[in-house]
């Protein structure tokens, strides 16, 4: 017999063994193991009823048609709409429930992003290498809820619309495009260096911005000693300073420059506020006659400046400039260093400086650069980089093990640090914290430049609106910049306070009293209305702006009611006054004549401040136009909200009785 | 005497020759591989209908017809594993059942028209394949294809309608696929079977003629036998392909995204080497000119080789020449293949296979 006659029963019982392999590889797939425990948990819950629960072993899919997507995410994530799951370990834990996100209706992935149509969890998660799209991770989740909601999700997505603030407030759009935003400049024009500031300081700038102000959004863009120098030389043509000195006096200087509550945009030596640029080293920086002129009108000189003119007379801004010459100086720089960085500018190339200029896409953010064009646009396009493929992403020499090779990944680290892949990258380091590179990261990833069915549209939040005042007001609104703090209908900062209903809201008397002499309302802020040189004419056309526009009907239409109430009756204010201090205890927040709390308004000078119809309709439902108050919604009668009023207006003499 | 195989009347006209043979232990073994090649034939045309119950050649529909069946769809993984397994094993068994022909030097009088009918089924098996290699949709797929049509394309004169032709447009696109389809599903599999059928009753009537002794002694005890031997080795090209088909899983990369292109988009396996000729100079030459001339040549074998010895066993001494010539063939042919798929980066750079690629 030959060799193949005599294994033949062993070849045929091979065969027969392999094809039970084959039958038994068919049935015992992954998921059964999870579907056991689950049924193993889900007995155990509903322990103690006497018939067997229901469960049914093999795969479960859901088909989104609208979306064109099969997710079978279900089959292992048993759980997800059984609150009694809610404490269960994965992949069993009940779904947290997202305002009517119904898994009929809009399935897993695509939010969640991974493979629906897997049933193995190395397929679903991901990333395998035959499926771009892995699993996002939590934190950068929220990228998927601009895709239906829009872009104004700063309450519903704080992480993605920190991120898109971020990017266009650090000027990412100046270099990369993305479809539908306009592009911002952010930084300020850089005509005239030469007349603004000192070599040896834009030296020190360029070789590393934070070193002098750790707030500026200005990168690092990891210049040498040589090309620092080489930048500064070019940048610095033209004209010379109109002059080194400026004679004023210096203690008036210091008074006018605390008074006018500079602090509150500025910082000094590491106090103040966020909006505008560090000042305590600003001597060494420029040039008297140059900060003269920013003083007087900084809008002549950058017409997109936060600055307001505060309309100083000329001897004020002499006293002003003469301080900070004097005494905001570097005083950690010594006379030699400043002397050789000023040497080193004097010889540097500009030539190889506008080269660098141009290289760097300086013009991203700044405009009017001598001889450079305004091109913008200098990196990758960004429209749909949230969906890019993994492939295009070059992770460069840094080994990167497979399973952390995904796009998240490759742009969180790029952010972080932008030359971290490849020598010579040109884009600059802007030292983005942890925090900071998770936002934009997500922002970045929720830009898949596509488009869900309209039937899943639906925006939430409001952008900003196009409110813009004409004639005298508009005038005002401009000159003192209100709305880098101020909202107006819906456009403006959130510094201060919305400004929307502020004549219904105050008296007339205290608008012109205000504007004159701004004095704190609130005990705890930082960033306080500066002290402006308002004049008469301006402060008649606020006046009249407040009282013809800034109103609502919600509150003028108290007016009838309000007035029948007895708000002077000594009695009604000791009502008033026994439910303050007593039943809700509105001292635990508020100060009257420096007692109480520091949270909310100091209540001293209500009478004089508040209209009576706003307190009532305020009292009513403290957070129908003040959202973002924090007064607790207490649920007052109108007998009660009467008294209180009558109390909160009533003149509270200095000694408490 | 144990029944006679077709393989007996070659080891007389051996004996009859008188001279030394190379090895006594491979003299005259064909390996059954014509039948192995039948076997994995009917494997996957059984594996395919299945296959075919649930996929839909749509441009739209059908990669996720094939995650359908690698993820939900009961046996639709074995059975797509099988498939594919059979059909890479059978690119290869054809081709060696060739090599083992030529060996023998089995393809002259009486058997030129059956050399010439299993050349024939040679290039069905790489059409087939090639045209299966399409259907699941994904980025081998397509730009596996792409790879092709362009070769096509390098045609003189017909060479871009030729392209044309078979993708049914400039791109790949719905057309090609539902060609690739219709192919592979309909078209491949009667002419093979066809062919196949031919090939075998040829075999036979060959056999007899060259060993009329023959006659009769397929019946009697003898029968079992036969069966017994030949179902042992159906046996083992089924235990290779099972197995293959529990442990390793057919590949599927991401859906066809002609926007993407992997870098660097590489030919089917069993097209590498032709793909790696292509690399070397003028496209015309490479990818059309030799081959074209390889496979002439191959075709007309029989009528070209006028030897008379040292038929009917492997490698005889007075065959040194063709020997030779061919083993070159087959190494340079495989080699090709080796290198176009192990040492070939982006740009087609050469790179050792621990070597990584740079991106960009």
């Amino acid at each position: 017999m030959s060799f193949f006659q005599r294994m033949f029963p062993v070849f045929a019982l091979i065969s027969f063994l392999l094809f039970i392999g084959l039958v038994w590889k068919d049935y015992d797939r992954p998921y059964l193991e999870y579907q056991r425990k689950f049924k193993a948990l889900l007995d155990q819950k509903s322990g103690g009823s006497s018939k067997p629960v229901a469960f049914r072993f093999g795969y479960r899919q859901r088909w989104i048609k609208e979306l064109s997507r099969v997710d079978r995410c279900e089959t292992c994530h048993l759980g997800l709409d059984d609150p009694r799951f809610k404490d269960a370990p994965q992949p069993f834990t009940t779904h947290p429930v997202i305002a009517e996100h119904a898994y009929e209706k809009f399935g897993c992935t695509e939010c969640h992003g991974g493979q629906g149509l897997a049933t193995t969890v190395e397929d679903a998660h991901g990333p395998t290498e035959n499926w771009n799209k892995a699993l996002y991770h939590d934190n950068f989740m929220e990228n998927s809820c601009s895709l239906c909601h829009g872009d104004y999700l700063q309450a519903q997505a704080p992480v993605l619309f920190r991120g898109q603030t971020l990017f266009f407030q650090y000027g990412c759009r100046g270099c990369h495009k993305v479809e539908g935003k306009a592009r911002s400049v952010t930084g300020p024009p850089l005509d005239g260096m030469r007349k603004r500031v000192q070599p040896d300081w834009l030296y020190r700038w360029l070789m590393g911005p934070r070193d002098y102000w750790s707030r500026t959004k200005m990168p690092d863009s990891k210049f040498s000693p040589r090309e620092a120098a080489d930048v500064a030389a070019f940048l610095l043509q033209g004209p010379g300073p109109e002059g080194r000195v400026i004679s004023g006096n210096a203690g008036a200087g210091k008074t006018t420059l605390l008074t006018s509550r500079c602090t509150s945009c500025h910082t000094i030596e590491g106090k103040g506020g966020k909006t505008g640029p560090e000042l305590s080293k600003v001597g060494s920086k420029a040039y008297p006659q140059r900060l003269f002129k920013v003083v007087k009108d900084p809008h002549a000189l950058w017409s997109e400046s936060k600055m307001p003119i505060f309309g100083f007379a000329d001897r004020d801004i002499n006293d002003i400039v003469t301080f900070m010459s004097q005494e905001y100086k570097d005083l950690d720089l010594n006379e030699s260093d400043a002397a050789r960085q000023t040497k080193l500018v004097a010889s540097g190339s500009k030539e190889r400086g506008k080269e660098l200029v141009i290289k760097q896409g300086c013009v991203g953010c700044h405009s009017k650069i001598r001889g450079v064009k305004e091109i913008g646009e200098l990196g990758p396009d960004m429209s749909t980089f949230g969906v890019v493929h993994i492939s295009l992403l070059d992770f460069g020499h840094i080994k990167v093990p497979f399973q952390e090779r995904t796009v998240p990944n490759w742009i969180y680290n790029k952010i972080k640090s932008p030359r971290l892949f490849k020598e010579g990258l040109k884009m600059p380091d802007y030292h983005f914290n942890a925090e900071e590179t998770t936002a934009i990261t997500t922002y970045v990833l929720s830009l898949k430049g596509k488009e869900v069915p309209a039937s899943y549209t639906l925006p939430l939040g409001k952008g900003p609106t196009d409110y813009a005042p004409q004639g005298a007001f508009g005038k005002i609104v401009d000159k003192y910049r209100c709305l880098v703090c101020h909202k107006i209908d819906g456009r403006g900062g959130e510094v201060a306070n919305d400004l929307s209903q502020e004549g219904s809201r105050v008296r007339q008397a205290w608008i012109k009293k205000f504007m004159k002499a701004p004095d704190t309302i609130r005990p705890m802020l930082e960033e306080r209305m500066p002290a402006f040189k308002i004049l008469d004419a301006e402060d008649d056309a606020i006046f009249a702006y407040c009282r013809t526009t800034l109103v609502t009907d919600k509150v003028e239409d108290l007016a009838g009611s309000v007035s029948k109430m007895a708000l002077g009756d000594p009695q009604l204010i000791h009502d008033g006054e026994k439910l303050y201090f007593g039943k809700y205890r509105c001292n635990a927040c508020h100060q009257i004549n420096q007692k109480g709390g520091i949270v909310g308004p100091d209540l001293t000078e209500t009478g004089k401040r508040l209209r009576p119809e706003w307190v009532v309709y305020y009292l009513h439902d403290p957070k129908a136009f003040v959202t973002r108050s924090v007064e607790p919604v207490y649920a007052l009668t109108d007998k009660e909200i009467e008294a209180l009023t009558a109390f909160v207006l009533s003149p509270k003499p200095s000694v408490p009785h | 005497m144990a029944l006679s195989t077709r393989n007996e009347t070659f080891e007389n006209h051996s004996a009859k020759s008188g001279t030394p043979v190379i090895s006594k232990w491979l003299e005259n073994k064909t390996f059954g591989l014509g039948l192995i090649n039948i076997t994995l034939f009917v494997i996957l045309n059984v594996t395919g209908i299945l296959l075919m119950f649930y996929y839909s050649a749509d441009t739209g529909r059908a990669y996720q017809d094939i995650k359908d069946l690698q993820f939900v769809i009961t046996f639709g993984a074995i059975f797509r594993n099988i498939h594919r397994w059979s059909a890479y094993a059978m690119i290869a068994l054809v081709f060696l059942h060739m090599s083992r022909v030529f060996y023998m030097a089995e393809y002259r009088s009486p058997r030129q028209l059956n050399w010439v009918l299993g050349w024939v089924l040679f290039l069905c098996t790489l059409i087939a394949s090639l045209t299966g290699y399409l259907l699941p949709w994904d980025q081998k797929a397509y730009w596996g294809m792409t790879i092709m049509s362009n070769v096509m394309a390098s045609a003189p004169i017909i060479g871009e309608k030729l392209k044309f032709v078979v993708l049914g447009g400039n791109e790949i696109g719905q057309n090609a696929l539902s060609r690739a389809f219709d192919l592979h599903v309909k078209i491949m599999p009667l002419i093979m079977g066809f062919l196949i059928a031919l090939h075998v009753i040829r075999n036979r009537t060959e056999d007899l003629i060259a060993n009329p002794q023959l006659h009769g002694d397929a019946e009697g005890s003898a029968w079992p036998d036969l069966i017994r031997r030949e179902l042992s080795k159906v046996f083992i090209i089924l235990i290779i392909i099972m197995a293959a088909a529990i442990l390793f899983g057919a590949p599927l990369e991401e859906q066809a995204n002609p926007s993407v292109t992997p870098i660097p988009a590489k030919a089917p396996w069993f097209f590498l080497g032709l793909q790696e000729l292509l690399s070397w100079g003028a496209p015309f030459w490479f990818a059309i000119v030799i081959p074209t001339m390889v496979l002439l040549f191959a075709l007309l074998v029989p009528y070209i080789e006028r030897g008379q010895t040292g038929g009917g066993v492997w490698l005889h001494p007075s065959r040194r020449l063709q020997n030779i010539l061919f083993t070159a063939f087959v190494t340079v042919a495989i080699g090709l293949i080796i290198l176009g798929a192990f040492f070939r980066g982006p740009g087609w750079r050469f790179y050792w296979p621990w070597e990584s690629w740079p991106l960009h």
